[in-house]
């Protein structure tokens, strides 16, 4: 599976197409290990995010063979990747609603499951994109925390900063996208 | 206010817009605050924020912000997404496919592209190429279904021989699963349909530019044999570069035999209204699919049925006009091809916009050229004035310039026939079974009478001009299965007789065959009758040795001199078996001697010949394997070419009632073929490079050989061509008028070969004959400088310097073969002629040159006379109807129906 870490090393180099065509393989590795870890733990109903990522990763770009350096890489490319889809998917949703579609699919399952969060996605969307301009580093951290579920470590590892460092910001990330929500509201 | 570009404030229902130097300003006060305790955090405040209460507000405001989102996104959406990741894929998009998949072990699936009639398009990557592809699988149904998968395996056959940047590219055929699909170029771009519904209908020039690559594309696809049956704006891509692109031949069957219930596949909206009834389906079926199209791109609505007669303000209504002609009930009056449609939208030129594309336009799109070349009334009617009043100024003329006109043709040949079998009689060779007569050019009394044209004036010798008579007591039958001449056949058979008589009917020369046994006779020869016959007074003469050996065999030779002329003399047996009156102009041409270089010139010619001929088949084989040769116009070319060759050989040949006929006959054929071959040969060999290089040349020759003789362009050349010819051939025989009273040259008879009065003498046959000759010569000539033109730009690579080059070429040519002695004035001639010709053939086209070469020699090279009793006056009067004929020809399809009355009220 070289072409996924040559599509990493591509895409961290600056290569946007790379990331298109990366996109589809990493978000059906993960629909695969999610749905096999769904059957596995029916009952808990919960998924491990980072494991989820660790294991699509080490299925994707064979693991061990792949450096520190693509992991990271594979990281970043996963949180965007779930990004886009979880917004992209709301937005459809929420198009939907408004009668914009013309014959979509009903509400499936995940549907549901979205709009039963808090978080409205699509909003959401909009303010990390604002977010981003402002402050790119702050839009990463939000990525990998919220989108690909890293913890405070894996984030810091993957974004070469210090842990301290990613929990500051992380928690001043949240109060501007907040603060950008609530304003929303308003 | 667009939230997305910064974040906004909510304060006093006021949002304000934080630019990046607020913000990292504000964040850093934020930052700065959170790490300190309550107090120092107020004395932090106090010291950075200063008097500015709205900063400090702003970072109080974060500093809540942070407490109230403490649990804000802490739980990772990935765990609520679960329900994304493990949904059914069918619940997301009802793909077949999800992102990821590897099909048929080549292909991994991007996403979904959409759904068609068939079934579903996805988006791939081919791993084993590693570019990207569109698959299209069939709809599960209509896989099961073995007619559905027949059509569907037929159109992937079709399709992909269907290469064109307005058309998308089918690659191959797979199976994955048992399930079909089908693999073709993948397209970014947007499909034309939800551009129009984006922005609505196209700017103008933006609308034309779409209507012309969908007319050039959907043409290939006709081209091909195939029928759309589905052209609709969701299956018209434009490409990132802007481009058009047909897609989705999600029902394309074999253009021949579609109809019944298999027609009824297709968009009902973008049906014609014979494929809703379940009528035959035709390229014009697409036509009509395609006047839909153009309809929402100019209009940006889809045509309603009572939309028909309503006038739509931003249609132009030259559009409106070609939209209405491929919306016609009638499929016959929609235009024939999408070509058509291209030639007939504004400024509509897919010639241009294929040479523009590098490629080579095919016969049909070069004969569907939106040149209209219809020419005004009065542009005509001064092009068919030009043409008569050179005839009529050529035939004032003729008295002077011509060499029939000035050796005196009073005798008609039956006259001349009679006093040359009179003596063939009196020398004792009767009961011929055949006689032939005509007239030949004598090149060697030609030169020599250049110095004494007042003695030919008066009739006397020697006479350009020949009679030769002939008679046999078998068939006269050519060699070649054509004309009898002198010495064809040849003189062989006992009894056989040549006589050769000037114009006034007097004596040149007389031989017979005698018997082959010895016949026992004697007696002598009265030669006073062959003097009297010969016009001359045997007292002048003396006797002298003979010198020149008789032709035949003889047992008496007898020689005369009288200073100037010789007469050579012999019999066999008593009967007169050769008579010569030889002058000084006489060449012995049975022991003349060939100048040195003539074997030379033979093989280089010959080379050449050969040479020319293995080009001609490769280039000609080329182009048909390429599939660029015009096989249908050479087709069309080399079956008239053989008929007229084949009518030719009827009309010139002696045809006699014996089973040598049928050898003559099947020679006359060879002949035929070979000629028709040859110029059909040629027209595949050099055409397509005309038609690459200059289109515009060959487009009325394309039409004419389309069959399309009523095209106004194609009489607009035969026209112009004939007024070009008009004004050389008087400029020519003013030339020959000048030179001739300045007593610098004979009267010629213009440019060509001295044999031509061979025919054009003989009447109605003899001008046939000529007629199809100098048809077959006006093609050749045309193509000869057409192919110098190309392989000197070949050579070049810059067209200008080889048409600069041609023009020396044929300068040269001109002053080396005509020579003339006039200085200023025989330069400007030779200056302008090949000038005329190049501007014709480059202004107007191969037709036109063909025209002009064909006028030309229409002009020349018959006898042409005021004396319109003379015997020879059919053949001028034949020339002149077949001129006015062409004139008149060439005005009516050139003014291509206008009203004549018209102009002339004005």
């Amino acid at each position: 599976m070289s072409d996924i870490t040559r599509l990493l090393a591509e895409w961290s180099a600056g290569n946007e197409a790379a990331l298109e065509r990366l996109a589809p393989l990493v978000y059906a590795e993960l629909r695969r290990i999610a749905s096999r870890q769904m059957q596995r733990e029916r009952t808990g109903h919960t998924l491990q995010p980072t494991a989820l990522v660790h294991e699509a990763f080490v299925r994707l770009a064979g693991g061990d063979g792949a450096s520190w350096q693509d992991r990271a890489h594979f990281f970043a490319v996963c949180a965007q990747v779930m990004r886009r889809i979880l917004i992209d998917h709301a937005r459809a949703n929420a198009r939907d609603k408004r009668g914009g579609g013309a014959a979509r699919v009903p509400l499936d399952e995940a549907a549901t499951v979205v709009q039963s969060q808090a978080v409205d996605l699509v909003a959401l969307g909009d303010a990390l994109r604002g977010l981003e301009q402002l402050d790119p580093q702050k839009a990463r951290i939000v990525e990998l925390r919220y989108f690909a579920g890293l913890g405070i470590e894996e984030t810091a590892d993957v974004l070469h900063i210090s842990a301290m460092t990613v929990r500051r910001e992380w928690t001043r990330a949240k109060a501007w996208l907040y603060r950008e929500l609530a304003g929303g509201v308003a | 206010m667009d939230a997305r570009e910064g974040v906004a404030v909510p304060r006093a229902g006021r949002r304000r817009r934080l630019n990046s130097e607020r913000f990292r300003r504000v964040d850093a006060l934020f930052a700065g605050a959170l790490e300190r305790t309550a107090e120092e955090r107020r004395r932090f405040l106090d010291e950075q924020c200063a008097a500015d209460t709205e900063l400090r507000e702003e970072v109080e405001t974060m500093l809540q912000l942070a407490r109230v989102s403490e649990e804000f996104l802490e739980t990772p959406v990935f765990a609520s997404a679960a329900g994304i990741l493990t949904a059914p894929a069918d619940a997301i998009d009802h793909a077949r496919f999800i992102p990821g998949d590897l099909v048929a072990a080549r292909y991994r699936i991007v996403g979904l592209l959409g759904r068609g009639g068939m079934g579903e398009v996805y988006r791939a990557d081919d791993l084993r190429l590693s570019q990207p592809v569109a698959l299209k699988f069939l709809a599960e149904a209509l896989a099961r279904d073995g007619a559905a998968l027949a059509r569907f395996h037929r159109e992937v056959s079709v399709a992909r021989r269907i290469s064109h940047r307005h058309v998308c590219r089918v690659y191959d055929i797979g199976e994955h699963a048992g399930m079909q699909f089908l693999s073709m170029e993948y397209i970014r771009g947007e499909e034309l349909s939800s551009l129009l519904k984006r922005i609505g209908r196209l700017p103008h020039d933006k609308a034309l530019d779409v209507a012309r690559q969908l007319c050039s594309g959907l043409a290939a696809i006709h081209g091909a044999g195939v029928l759309h049956r589905d052209l609709k704006p969701a299956n018209i891509m434009i490409d990132e570069q802007g481009d058009v692109r047909i897609t989705d031949f999600g029902i394309v069957a074999l253009a021949e035999g579609v109809s019944g219930s298999e027609a009824m596949i297709g968009t009902p909206a973008y049906m014609s209204p014979e494929q809703r009834s379940g009528g035959e389906l035709t390229t014009r079926s697409d036509i009509y699919a395609l006047g839909l199209v153009l309809y929402e791109c100019f209009t940006g609505k889809r045509r309603s049925s009572t939309s028909s007669s309503a006038a739509v303000p931003e249609l132009a209504p030259e559009v409106e006009r070609v939209i209405a002609r491929c919306l016609e009930d009638d499929p016959e009056k929609r235009p024939a091809s999408a070509l058509q449609v291209a030639a007939m939208l504004p400024g509509g030129d897919p010639l241009a916009a294929a040479l523009a594309a590098g490629e080579t336009p095919s016969p049909e799109m070069v004969a569907a050229a939106p040149k209209q070349g219809s020419l005004r009334p009065a542009v005509a009617a001064s092009l068919v004035a030009v043409i008569v009043g050179a005839i009529v100024v050529l035939t004032l003329l003729s008295s002077r310039t011509r060499l029939h006109r000035l050796v005196p043709l009073d005798r008609p040949p039956a006259l001349l026939q009679e006093t040359a079998a009179q003596l063939a009689r009196s020398a004792g060779y009767t009961a011929p079974r055949d006689t032939r007569w005509g007239f030949f050019l004598d090149d060697n009394a030609m030169r020599h009478a250049r110095s004494q044209p007042e003695r030919l004036r008066r009739g006397g010798q020697p006479a350009p001009i020949t009679f030769w008579y002939r008679q046999s007591p078998q068939s006269l039958v050519a060699m070649d299965g054509a004309l009898v001449m002198p010495g064809d056949p040849p003189m062989t058979i006992s009894g056989m007789v040549q006589v050769l008589l000037d114009p006034q009917g007097r004596l040149i020369s007389f031989e017979g065959v005698p018997p082959q046994i010895d016949v026992a006779r004697d007696g002598t020869v009265d030669w006073a009758r062959f003097f009297a016959a010969a016009g001359l007074d045997p007292s002048r003469f003396r006797r002298i040795a003979s010198q020149w050996t008789p032709p035949q065999h003889s047992d008496a030779r007898v020689a005369w001199s009288n200073g100037e002329l010789r007469i050579e003399a012999a019999s066999y047996r008593g009967q007169p078996t050769y008579f010569d009156v030889i002058g000084p102009w006489r060449v012995p041409e049975r022991q003349e001697e060939r100048p040195d270089s003539e074997p030379r010139a033979t093989i280089l010619l010959l080379g050449f010949y050969f040479g020319a001929l293995t080009l001609g088949v490769l280039l000609a084989w080329k182009n048909l394997r390429l599939g660029r040769g015009d096989h249908r116009g050479a087709l069309r070319l080399v079956a008239v070419t053989f008929v007229a060759r084949l009518v030719l050989w009827v009309m010139a040949g002696s045809h006699v009632a014996s089973v040598i006929q049928l050898v003559r006959f099947i020679e006359g054929m060879q002949s035929a073929l070979y000629w028709a071959c040859t110029i059909g040969l040629l027209h595949l060999a050099l055409e397509p490079f005309v038609r690459r290089r200059w289109p515009e040349w060959v487009i009325s020759w394309s039409r004419l050989l389309a069959g399309d003789a009523r095209d106004p362009l194609v009489g607009r050349d035969v026209l112009i061509g004939g007024a070009f010819a008009a004004v050389m051939q008087v400029g020519d025989q003013l030339h020959s008028l000048i030179a001739i009273l300045r007593g610098e040259q004979l009267p010629g008879v213009g440019v060509g070969s001295p044999r031509l009065y061979d025919n054009s003498l003989l009447g109605a046959s003899g001008f046939t004959v000529s007629l199809v000759n100098q048809v077959c010569a006006a093609f050749l000539f045309s193509f000869v400088v057409i192919s110098v033109l190309l392989f000197l730009t070949m050579v070049t690579r810059r067209p200008r310097i080889a048409i600069v080059i041609a023009w020396l070429l044929f300068y040269s040519l001109m002053v080396s073969n005509g020579g003339s002695s006039i200085a200023p004035l025989g330069l400007v001639l030779g200056v302008i002629t090949p000038t005329l010709l190049l501007v014709v053939l480059t202004r107007y086209g191969v037709l036109a040159l063909m025209s002009t070469m064909f006028f030309l020699h229409l002009m020349a090279f018959y006898p042409v006379t005021t004396e319109l009793s003379a015997w020879y006056a059919t053949s001028f009067l034949l020339e002149v109807l077949v001129l006015l004929a062409l004139a008149v020809y060439g005005f009516r399809t050139s003014i291509a129906g206008q009203r004549v009355a018209g102009w002339l009220d004005e």
